[in-house]
């Protein structure tokens, strides 16, 4: 009902493909709680840089993609998504 | 720094995962603590509105199993008794996915809900209950959420009528996503609902008026609609594809996109001022009844949004014509409160502009998943009585009973699960007794892991705890160790490398398992704000940082959180089944 940044994430995810809620989780990172975890940001007051983490099957990282510009991250990694039609990703935005 | 391309065909397809979404799993673990979420509130009573939620964003009750459940015999009414009158207003949701709680003529959606008559019935005994107790409903309507995202199947309505969609810039009208929403564009769609407003006006005449849930377009991922460019074309002389509307890149905001922009908004303001007379004229001049419609307070402070709307787009278009009288009131929703409350973000609030009332609205589920939401919501009900009225929207029975503690100033308590190793520490508010001063989780986010221990009442507890907090307090680099009581310790003078704080409110002692007398528990939280390790302080302290290393090769970080649906999402779940990719988008949506 409301357009607000959880339903927001949620038609992002329309957007780029994803077919059913399931496979896509958003998780709002306010306190910036994983975006410290994986170094996406430093500290509460920072913005989280545009960054992916590929974790396998075992728990393994196995990759790590930063991007300094925010140029063509979002579109490149995206594109990956599309090309595998289904993923898993689990994403975290800070509405502050 | 280069992106370095994936590989992904190396780990395998990432196939799709059916995860259940199981409803309140935070109020059913097995492990409880009763914490009193808000205490009783002087300032009380209040005004109450209740805004029911729609089932297009909640995908737990997918069949209005709820709605139902209220309507039969009055439910509703019978559990906001204690509120005596205080209700400024329920909105029922009548027209959600495409689907009628009547029987409608419409075409495009007749037939759709097999229970249409026996809702029908339920909405006619609610209606007729609630006028007699001068309790006003609306009947709310999801005006262009005609298909709920999950539903991935051709059987859509709005698969069925591709030309109806509202497209994305990125998306082509066979791309479902965008399949929710019908283009307010699309004069077959203004028709369809503007019957759908005239029915109900027809139909029950004892409803004090309709509710309109109209979606604000996003700049990038609504109004490309064909017919609606082709509209655009014909008024403007310019072609809306030459903008760039893609969402991950910054928005070029040039001559064409803001012509689009105001386009787009004079539409749809003209949508919802053509639904709002159709509805009052079909009523009748003798009791014409009310419409109100939903605005989004976070507009207010997302600077993009702002940039595409002023943070004024309801104000535009509803306030425009709320002096010829079409739109009488605004319940003005934003799922986060922070917007809401923080004053410099949203500068002359006023209950009423012109003839229109407007209501702030707060989402009641969201208080019960996440307990640092509660200052918020404290600051909320503080403010009300200043305010006058508030919205609660509510899907639950515990939704309604928040909704009820806000209009009674009753305390209300909530079953929060314990904490446990992996979960995010609580940003609870704690404060130093030596000092004065507040402290929260937050202050050392990124720069120190932290050390507290907790202890239960008593003197020994106490004096247990001042001895382990003196064996780990070391180090800059170390965790930031400090004492945690309710009562609030008094350091002795020997007490070098940590300090006190005081949970008065119990925020974070409740969710620690069994803090009885004399006992001390090490809670060890890593720089992201997770707890790493629980356990009591026993003649040994942990003492050193937790925080995992991020490294490729290496063990991924393990998380507890919870998504934007109130679902836990812990990265273990997908051990053994799916890889995962953790994505971070900081300018979806948000101001940072």
């Amino acid at each position: 009902m409301s357009v607000d940044p959880a339903d927001l994430q949620r038609q992002f995810a329309g957007n780029v493909g994803a077919p059913i809620e399931g496979d896509f989780r958003f998780i709002p990172d306010t306190s910036r709680n994983l975006s410290v975890l994986y170094r996406a940001a430093d500290d509460i007051g920072d913005i989280s840089n545009r960054q992916s983490i590929l974790i396998d099957k075992a728990g393994i990282v196995r990759m790590i993609d930063r991007e300094v510009s925010v140029g063509s991250h979002g579109s490149d990694v995206l594109d990956k998504m599309r090309q595998m039609g289904l993923a898993k990703p689990v994403r975290a935005s800070a509405p502050r | 720094m280069t992106t370095r391309r994936v590989k992904f065909r190396a780990f395998g397809v990432l196939t799709a995962v059916g995860l259940s979404l199981t409803g309140g799993p935070l109020l059913n673990t097995i492990s409880r603590a009763v914490a009193q979420v808000a205490p009783a509130d002087s300032s009380a009573p209040r005004t109450v509105w209740l805004s029911l939620g729609y089932s297009t964003l909640d995908t737990r009750e997918p069949d209005w199993k709820w709605l139902r459940a209220q309507a039969s015999d009055a439910k509703l009414l019978q559990t906001l008794a204690p509120l005596r009158g205080r209700v400024g207003g329920i909105v029922f949701p009548v027209f959600d996915d495409g689907r009628c709680f009547w029987e409608t003529k419409v075409p495009l959606f007749a037939g759709r809900n097999p229970e249409a008559a026996a809702d029908e019935k339920r909405l006619r005994d609610l209606l007729r209950e609630a006028k007699k107790m001068g309790t006003p409903v609306y009947l709310g309507l999801d005006v262009l959420a005609w298909q709920k995202s999950d539903v991935d199947s051709k059987d859509g309505l709005l698969m069925k009528r591709v030309d109806l969609q509202e497209v994305g810039y990125l998306t082509s009208p066979a791309h479902h996503p965008e399949a929710r929403y019908a283009s307010p564009f699309h004069p077959e769609v203004q028709d369809a609902v503007g019957q759908l407003v005239q029915e109900l006006a027809t139909r029950f005449p004892e409803a004090a008026g309709v509710a309109l849930d109209v979606r604000l377009t996003n700049r990038d991922v609504s109004g490309f609609n064909e017919t609606a460019r082709s509209l655009f074309v014909q008024a403007e002389r310019r072609d809306v594809a030459d903008i760039v509307m893609d969402n991950t890149v910054e928005m070029k905001i040039d001559d064409t996109a803001r012509k689009w922009i105001a386009w787009r908004r004079k539409q749809l303001g003209g949508l919802v001022t053509s639904l709002a007379q159709q509805y009052k004229t079909r009523r009748g001049s003798s009791d014409s009844g009310k419409v109100l419609v939903s605005g989004y307070a976070d507009y207010y402070v997302n600077p993009e949004f702002s940039a595409l709307r002023t943070g004024q787009d309801w104000q535009d278009w509803a306030g425009g014509v709320s002096s010829a009288g079409a739109i009488d009131g605004v319940l003005l929703e934003g799922r986060w409160l922070e917007p809401f409350n923080d004053n410099e973000r949203l500068p002359g609030f006023q209950e009423q502009a012109g003839n229109l009332t407007l209501v702030p609205m707060a989402s009641g589920a969201n208080l019960l998943k996440n307990v640092s939401y509660r200052r918020e919501w404290d600051a909320l009900r503080s403010r009300t009585p200043s305010l006058g009225q508030v919205a609660v929207l509510a899907r639950s029975d515990a939704d309604l009973a928040q909704a009820v503690a806000l209009g009674t100033g009753a305390a209300i308590s909530v079953t929060q699960p314990l904490l446990t190793i992996g979960d995010v520490v609580p940003d609870v508010v704690l404060r130093n007794p030596a000092t004065g001063k507040t402290w929260t989780p937050k202050a050392v986010r990124g720069k120190r892991a932290l050390s507290l221990f907790v202890a239960g009442s008593g003197k020994e507890a106490t004096a247990a705890a001042l001895v382990a907090a003196g064996k780990a307090a070391s180090g800059s680099n170390a965790p930031l160790v400090a004492v945690v009581s309710a009562e609030g310790i008094t350091l002795p003078s020997t007490a070098k490398g940590f300090f006190a704080l005081r949970d008065a409110r119990r925020d974070l002692l409740a969710r620690i398992a069994s803090v009885p007398s004399g006992s001390v528990t090490q809670v060890l939280v890593d720089r992201a704000g997770f707890i790493r390790n629980i356990a009591p302080a026993g003649t040994s302290v942990k003492s050193s940082d937790p925080t995992p290393t991020l490294a490729v090769g290496k063990a991924a970080p393990v998380f507890s959180l919870i998504d934007t649906e109130g679902n836990p999402v812990k990265l273990a779940q997908f051990r053994g089944h799916k890889n995962v990719l953790v994505t971070f988008f900081p300018k979806c949506f948000t101001d940072g």
